[in-house]
């Protein structure tokens, strides 16, 4: 337990390392140079003390946890579309074709090119928010839920028809399980892109969420407070993905 | 229960090319036999086999069985070379597969499937994933979940081809010891003569393609059957026999046999 918590704690020996040369830098060595330093290059010291104000006085939780709310609804849409879509393509081949067409022409677009669109039809809020992140994290799990299907072993399912599958049962006890390691890669893959473009969408029509704040920080000439929000979103963004991976491990003891 | 094969047809197109896997296959399995399947590799066995099983139509002829011992129960279950197993699914699991997509309940079902996991020798494996398993013990997973199925027909499509000869030794005394137990009616697809010889009261030997059924020997070894036989003359004999018959096939495979035969 002990050797754990210590190789845990190494791991992030070079994060602990940056910043310590960060602070050294812009906390100490910058300043005599410049006066106003902080407003343009701040430490991390500063970062963490308007991160504690923020803390105290709550903005900053109401903010993450409305930022949380969009990409959780954005991404329980896209999710609720994509599999069942993705599982229908892959269920009925020649859908999965017409299908397939669409998805390539509409999928190099970068979600950000439809927040003109969020914006015309949703206005400035969390709905259009929601709407690129829908946009955003759809095709992972989409592309990746065809690709889980397409690769069951058609030994599998000669096996299960053998024993006596039916179609529904082949479905259910045989497609479903062999393509979900894959379908958990797409949803990972999803709610990575989802919380990138969280920040783009609401840097450009929001009044809450932390890319608001960070949009903030630039009218209130608070460069810190911008750390702090791209900090709060990096750590953020880290700790989905470690509970996806979680996930992963949990729901998927087979899949080593 | 017995299997009537007439005259089935099997053609297939591959990348636009027409081929035929079987012309006119016809072949008569008794009740409770063990036959063994053997022709030159992309002769169509296991074509023939997927037809037999209800996993790919023929383009013609016809499969019938016939003497249901038993009016519930699926009529064929098939085995296969390897990876047929359920990833996902520890070892109970698989075998108790076939009962759960008949609607068995779940008490009856696991303890059917702990019987066949015990008579396959995989004791303390019950809680296991497949990919932790060797090749052999898959194997008789694979067996285990066959026979738990309770199948009429169990259709073998060479499932020891991929273990290594020690342990290919292995399963084939083990197959015998369960076989003796339950005889069920066998098809088994092999590339092995000895095998063949071995396991079969019956060699059906196959034509290159277009597949038929060339000749089938009587294999005249005694019940119950052990590796010493490996050494008797008429092991020999009967091996020789067979090995001769499929040669013909290979030679005709690689379009050698003409100048030889017409001298």
């Amino acid at each position: 337990m002990g050797s754990k918590l210590l190789r845990l704690i190494s791991s992030f020996s070079l994060l602990a390392a940056i910043l310590i040369g960060w602070e050294i830098v812009a906390g100490t060595i910058y300043p005599k140079y410049n006066a106003t330093s902080v407003n343009i290059f701040p430490p991390p010291s500063a970062v963490l003390g308007i991160f504690w104000d923020l803390l105290r006085s709550g903005e900053l939780v109401t903010h993450t946890l409305a930022s949380m709310a969009r990409v959780a609804v954005g991404f329980g849409i896209a999710t609720l579309i994509a599999v069942p879509l993705g599982l229908s393509m892959g269920a009925w081949p020649a859908w999965g074709e017409q299908m397939r067409v669409v998805i390539e022409v509409l999928r190099p677009i970068p979600p950000f090119a439809w927040i003109p669109f969020g914006l015309l039809w949703f206005g400035v809020g969390p709905e259009q928010t929601v709407f690129v992140i829908v946009i955003s994290s759809i095709f992972p799990i989409l592309m990746n839920t065809v690709a889980g299907v397409e690769q069951v072993e058609p030994v599998l399912k000669r096996s299960a028809l053998s024993l006596g599958a039916s179609k529904l049962r082949l479905f259910i006890n045989v497609v479903l399980p062999r393509a979900l390691p894959q379908i958990i890669v797409g949803l990972r893959i999803g709610l990575g892109f989802a919380w990138m473009v969280l920040v783009a969408s609401e840097l450009i029509g929001s009044t809450a969420g932390l890319g608001y704040l960070i949009l903030d920080s630039r009218n209130l000439g608070l460069p810190s407070l911008a750390f702090m929000g791209m900090f709060v979103i990096g750590i953020i963004g880290y700790l989905l993905d470690a509970g996806m991976r979680w996930l992963e491990r949990v729901l998927l003891p087979w899949n080593a | 229960m017995r299997i009537s094969v007439s005259n089935v047809d099997k053609r297939f197109s591959v990348r636009g090319r027409e081929v035929n896997a079987l012309n006119k296959a016809s072949l008569e399995v008794r009740d409770a036999e063990f036959l063994t399947l053997l022709g030159p590799s992309g002769c169509g066995k296991s074509t023939l086999l997927q037809i037999i099983a209800g996993l790919e139509p023929a383009t013609g002829g016809k499969v019938s069985f016939e003497g249901r011992r038993t009016a519930s129960g699926p009529v064929t279950t098939m085995v296969w070379q390897r990876y047929a197993l359920f990833p996902w699914r520890t070892i109970k699991h698989n075998v108790a597969f076939g009962c759960e997509m008949r609607g068995m309940p779940r008490g009856e079902r696991m303890a059917r499937a702990q019987h066949f996991i015990e008579n396959v020798g995989l004791i303390g494996f019950e809680e296991a994933f497949p990919h932790e398993l060797s090749g052999g013990m898959q194997q008789r997973v694979a067996l285990a979940r066959a026979l738990c199925n309770d199948p009429e027909i169990l259709l073998m499509d060479e499932p020891l081809a991929a273990l290594d000869a020690q342990t290919r030794t292995v399963m084939q005394v083990e197959l015998l010891r369960i076989w003796d137990q339950y005889k069920k009616t066998v098809v088994y697809v092999t590339h092995s003569i000895d095998e063949a010889v071995l396991l079969g009261d019956r060699i059906a030997i196959m034509s290159a393609r277009p597949g038929r059924i060339k000749e089938v020997i009587p294999v005249t070894l005694p019940r119950p059957r052990t590796l010493d036989m490996l050494t008797t003359p008429e092991f020999h004999k009967l091996a020789d026999h067979a090995w001769n018959s499929i040669k013909e096939e290979f030679d005709v495979a690689y379009g050698a046999s003409k100048e030889g035969q017409s001298q």
